[in-house]
Formats: C-alpha cells, sequence, structure tokens
C-alpha cells in the first residue's frame, strides 16, 4: 500500500510549483481575475479555448460539435459589457461547454442516439439559460451515452470521449464528455446529469470536480430523463471554486420541474476559505473497505484525506452505513423501470434505432414489474432516512466514489461493471461531490468524496476546498496544459 | 458466454410480448444476462425489506 500518492512527471503531467492558495492554472477563477485585471479578454480567452480544441480533441473527443462563430460574437459582447462597467459576475466571459442531453436553443439534443434525428431545441435548458444570464459563453456540445445510459457503444457513429490522462483508459460517463474536456484543460465548467454517479464518477476519472447537489437544488428543465426520481444536475469543474461558483447560478427553484425544491440558496463563496475546523467528519470504513475491487491507491488517498482535514481541525469518527449492495440494488431497479418507461413507446417501434446497449439496458426494464418498483422505492426512502439519522452523529462523511482509477476502455460491448461507489447519494438524494487528490502511481486521477446532508453543498463544497488545497492536486499539470504555464 | 438462466430469459421473453417490443433472437442471451442481474437485485429488495419487518429476537 502507499501512503503517499505518487506525483508522476513526463507525458504531460507533472508537477508545478507555487502558491496553492492561488487559482488554478485553467479555472474559471483564474480566467476571472486576469479579465477583470485587463491581462486578457473574453475574445482572447474564447479563442484560445477553441485552438486547444481543434488541435488536442483530436485525442479526447470530448466534443460533439463547436459553435466557433457564436461563441466569439459572445465574447466580444462581454468584452463591451465590461468595459462599460456591465459585470455580471464570476462567470461573465468565461467558457463552458455542455452534455448533450441538455436543449440549446437552435439545436438539436441528440442525446447521442439515433432516435433523436431531426429534433431541434426551441429554447435553452434552465441551466444553460442560467449560465448564459450570468455571462457564461458556450463553446459547444459535449460526448455522452446514448441518452446518458447506454455505455460506449462502438456500433453508433458518435464519438467516443477517452480519459485525457490515458486515452486506452475509460472516461467513465455518461458525462464523460464533460469530465474529459475539463481533465484535458479545453473549459473551466461543463455541467453534467447524473442518475446513478455520471458527475462523480467521469470526474473522479479524469481529474474533475464532480459536484452532484441535493435532490430538487439545480432545475433539469430542458434535460433529457433518464430516471427521474434519481436525475441531478450538477456542476463538473476545474476546481472546487469553480464548482461553486457553477452551483450558485445554477441552483434555485424552478417550478417547471416538478422535482424542483423551494429552498432557499445560500451564498456557497463567502465561506469556502474557512476550512473544516469544528467538523466531524465520519468516514463508514466497511462501506467501501469491504468491496474486493478496493485498490491501494484509493485506499491511501482516504487515509490521506482524513489526515489532512483531521490536520485542517475536523474530527475524524468511524461511522456505519447499511450494505452498499442495498442501496446499488434499489437505485438499479428504479433506473431501469423509470428508463423503460420514458423509452416504452420507442422501443416497441424504434428499437432498431437505438445502439445494442442502450436498446438492451431500457428494454430489460419491460421485465420490472409494479410491485418490485414500489418495493425498491420503500427501501430508498428507508435508507435515505437511516442516512439522514446518521448526519445527527456527523456533519459529513468521506468515503470513495471509485474503488480504483480508471480502468481499460472495455473492447466488447459487455462493458464490466465500473466500480463506483456513487448511486447510494442519487437513491437518497444527498449532496456528495468528488474531488481528485492526485496522481495514482499509474498516472491516473484517484478521487475520494464528500457526502452530507441535505442543502449542505455549502461544507461539502468547504471540505473539498481544504483538500484540494491540502493534498497537492492544484499543483498537478492536466495532460494538454500548454508548456508557457509551466513556470 | 452468456450466464443467463431459464426462468430470466422465460420472464423477459414473456414480458417482450406483453408490451409488443420485437426483441432481436440473436440478443436475447445477452438481455436475459442482464435482466438476470435485475433480478437478483429485485429478490435482494425483497429479502431486506422481509428482514426489516421480522420482529427483534432476544
Amino acid at each position: 500500500m502507499t501512503e503517499q500518492l505518487a506525483f508522476k512527471s513526463g507525458s504531460g503531467t507533472g508537477v508545478a510549483g507555487g502558491n496553492t492558495d492561488a487559482p488554478l492554472r485553467g479555472s474559471a477563477e483564474a480566467m476571472a481575475l486576469a479579465l477583470r485585471d485587463g491581462s486578457t479578454t473574453s475574445e482572447t480567452l474564447i479563442r484560445a479555448t477553441l485552438d486547444r480544441i481543434a488541435r488536442d480533441d483530436g485525442e479526447v473527443h470530448s466534443f460533439l460539435s463547436v459553435d466557433a462563430s457564436a461563441a466569439i460574437e459572445a465574447a466580444r459582447a462581454a468584452d463591451r459589457a465590461l468595459s462599460a462597467g456591465d459585470d455580471k459576475g464570476p462567470l461573465h466571459g468565461i467558457p463552458f461547454a455542455i452534455k448533450d442531453i441538455y436543449d440549446v436553443e437552435g439545436q438539436s439534443t441528440s442525446c447521442q442516439s439515433h432516435i433523436q434525428s431531426g429534433h431541434m431545441a426551441d429554447r435553452d435548458s434552465a441551466v444553460v439559460e442560467r449560465l448564459r444570464a450570468a455571462g457564461a459563453i458556450l463553446i459547444g456540445k459535449l460526448d455522452t451515452f446514448e441518452f446518458a445510459l447506454g455505455g460506449p457503444s462502438p456500433d453508433l457513429p458518435f464519438p467516443i470521449a477517452r480519459n485525457p490522462w490515458k486515452p486506452g483508459h475509460e472516461s467513465g460517463g455518461s458525462s464523460s464528455g464533460s469530465a474529459a474536456a475539463i481533465g484535458a484543460g479545453f473549459v473551466p465548467l461543463a455541467p453534467g446529469t447524473c442518475t446513478t454517479g455520471s458527475i462523480r464518477g467521469p470526474a473522479a476519472w479524469c481529474g474533475a470536480v464532480g459536484l452532484k447537489p441535493t435532490f430538487g437544488r439545480v432545475s433539469r428543465r430542458g434535460v433529457f430523463p433518464l430516471a427521474p426520481s434519481l436525475d441531478h444536475c450538477g456542476p463538473l469543474a476545474r476546481s472546487v471554486h469553480d464548482a461553486a461558483v457553477a452551483l450558485q447560478v445554477m441552483a434555485g427553484h424552478d417550478p417547471a420541474d416538478p422535482g424542483s425544491l423551494d429552498q432557499p440558496v445560500p451564498d456557497y463563496l463567502t465561506d469556502l476559505e474557512k476550512g473544516v475546523a469544528g467538523h466531524t467528519i465520519g468516514v463508514p470504513r466497511d462501506f467501501f473497505g469491504s468491496q474486493a475491487t478496493l485498490d491501494s491507491d484509493t485506499r491511501a488517498a482516504i487515509s490521506r484525506a482524513e489526515g489532512l482535514l483531521r490536520d485542517a481541525g475536523a474530527t475524524i469518527v468511524g461511522v456505519e452505513l447499511p450494505e452498499y449492495r442495498l442501496f446499488a440494488a434499489a437505485a438499479r431497479i428504479i433506473m431501469a423501470a423509470e428508463a423503460f418507461a420514458i423509452h416504452r413507446e420507442n422501443l416497441r417501434s424504434r428499437l432498431h434505432e437505438y445502439g445494442n446497449i442502450a436498446a438492451r439496458r431500457f428494454a430489460i426494464g419491460a421485465g420490472i414489474g409494479a410491485a418490485d418498483y414500489i418495493d425498491a422505492r420503500q427501501l430508498g426512502a428507508r435508507l435515505r432516512a437511516t442516512v439522514d439519522n446518521l448526519f445527527g452523529s456527523c456533519d459529513m462523511m468521506l468515503t470513495a466514489i471509485s474503488l480504483s482509477t480508471a480502468p481499460p476502455v472495455a473492447s466488447t460491448s459487455r462493458p464490466g461493471v465500473w466500480p463506483l461507489q456513487a448511486s447510494p447519494w442519487n437513491l437518497t438524494g444527498h449532496p456528495a461531490i468528488a474531488v481528485p487528490m492526485g496522481l495514482a502511481e499509474n498516472g491516473l486521477p484517484v478521487s475520494v468524496q464528500l457526502v452530507g446532508p441535505r442543502w449542505s453543498e455549502a461544507a461539502i463544497l468547504r471540505a473539498a476546498r481544504t483538500l484540494e488545497r491540502t493534498s497537492g492536486w492544484a499543483e498537478v499539470f492536466l495532460p494538454f496544459e500548454p508548456k508557457d504555464t509551466r513556470s | 458466454m452468456t450466464f443467463a438462466d431459464d426462468r430470466s430469459r422465460m420472464i423477459l421473453v414473456a414480458a417482450f410480448e406483453r408490451e409488443a417490443i420485437d426483441y432481436p433472437a440473436d440478443r436475447l442471451d445477452e438481455a436475459a444476462e442482464d435482466y438476470s442481474h435485475l433480478r437478483s437485485f429485485m429478490s435482494l429488495i425483497r429479502e431486506e425489506l422481509l428482514r426489516q419487518q421480522e420482529p427483534a429476537l432476544d
């Protein structure tokens, strides 16, 4: 077992020196500072982003489409506004990209499926609308899995996003393009969606921060559903600060989403740097530690995170959760049943238009009866109550997000079970964040997960920021980072 | 190689017929194998709910 994670150098990765309290290189925070001190313009940022995508995305395949002219036009408008004193805030003039199950007005929402052929969105999704209103500039649409479920589908004519750290390894999914684009350093922000782990899983494997907010926190209007009682929208971002800024913009009640809840949105930035002193952080060691596929790097990362949080003033305590397989089973049955209901008509009439993986995974939901679905919902409710009670004894939990680094790309249409522990918090609706801790000995990112009580995003962001600042991750260079930033 | 049990395959075929889904016969083994996993999850859920209903033994 390695107690200290290795930081590899060479092959596009490495370690930079410098101040870990400074904004991460390539982050929205760093870009916003540069815009305001006059050292760059939004148009310069957007053109540089477009150049890097054109140069390097041929290896990563994170983007499905790029709308360069619209982005440049929006950047010029952002520069004019900023010059005139019309500052829309920390995302003003900052590039972002979006998973292609979010509607963007005037563009097809492909969901990476032939089923969506000819679709045209007549309005931005709520998240895109909010980000644009905050001044962020849409670069393009990002790779996903078919309808955010299928899996990497080589039988479909869509690119498959590769892990930017090692193209022979999975990028995760279904927010694969979002995580890969951030891990490659193309954009600092790329909202994803998460039904059983599709934000935190790919974020962990590609070296991004991934935040699944509390159920009901972010509107899903204009996002193609997978399983409405489990679906969440949330940010994938270069840094914890960027995730906080994005959530600030994305969060809020929306009556157009039946799952949206009317809860006040706190300020996620005010206390972001205040650390975790005085907090009690529970570690459910059996939850992840009893899993046979837990690798030594992940075990070491969690152990190291415990130490860093303790050093920052937190109290670490052991906690016990129900068995992981109970959460996973309930989430799988609910997802399969709800996804089948959504695709039922198309499975009857257009089955051949789905890719093989999606067709299979959607169709088998036909075999789930009403009583089995209700049982899964009932168990989910009981597990949620158990976790709610657990938060009476700790302020948040530290646990695994993936039991190993990104596995090698599957060579068949039947990928193995991915070693993620993300779905429990989709089932229970609690907020959870994946935060990178460093590079494992194999050169791939390794991350940990923080989970908090409902509506506690500010607290888990603060703990994640503590880990980001102290783990050394801020000093690791991304695979495609330009060499001229390595000073 | 697939590991679908006969029972899972039979239930799934019946479900496809009920739902008027014309699933390709040459891909049915893979679907039945995935469905057998769902069946094991459904069994686990039922067992857990039953276990929680049982009175605690002194």
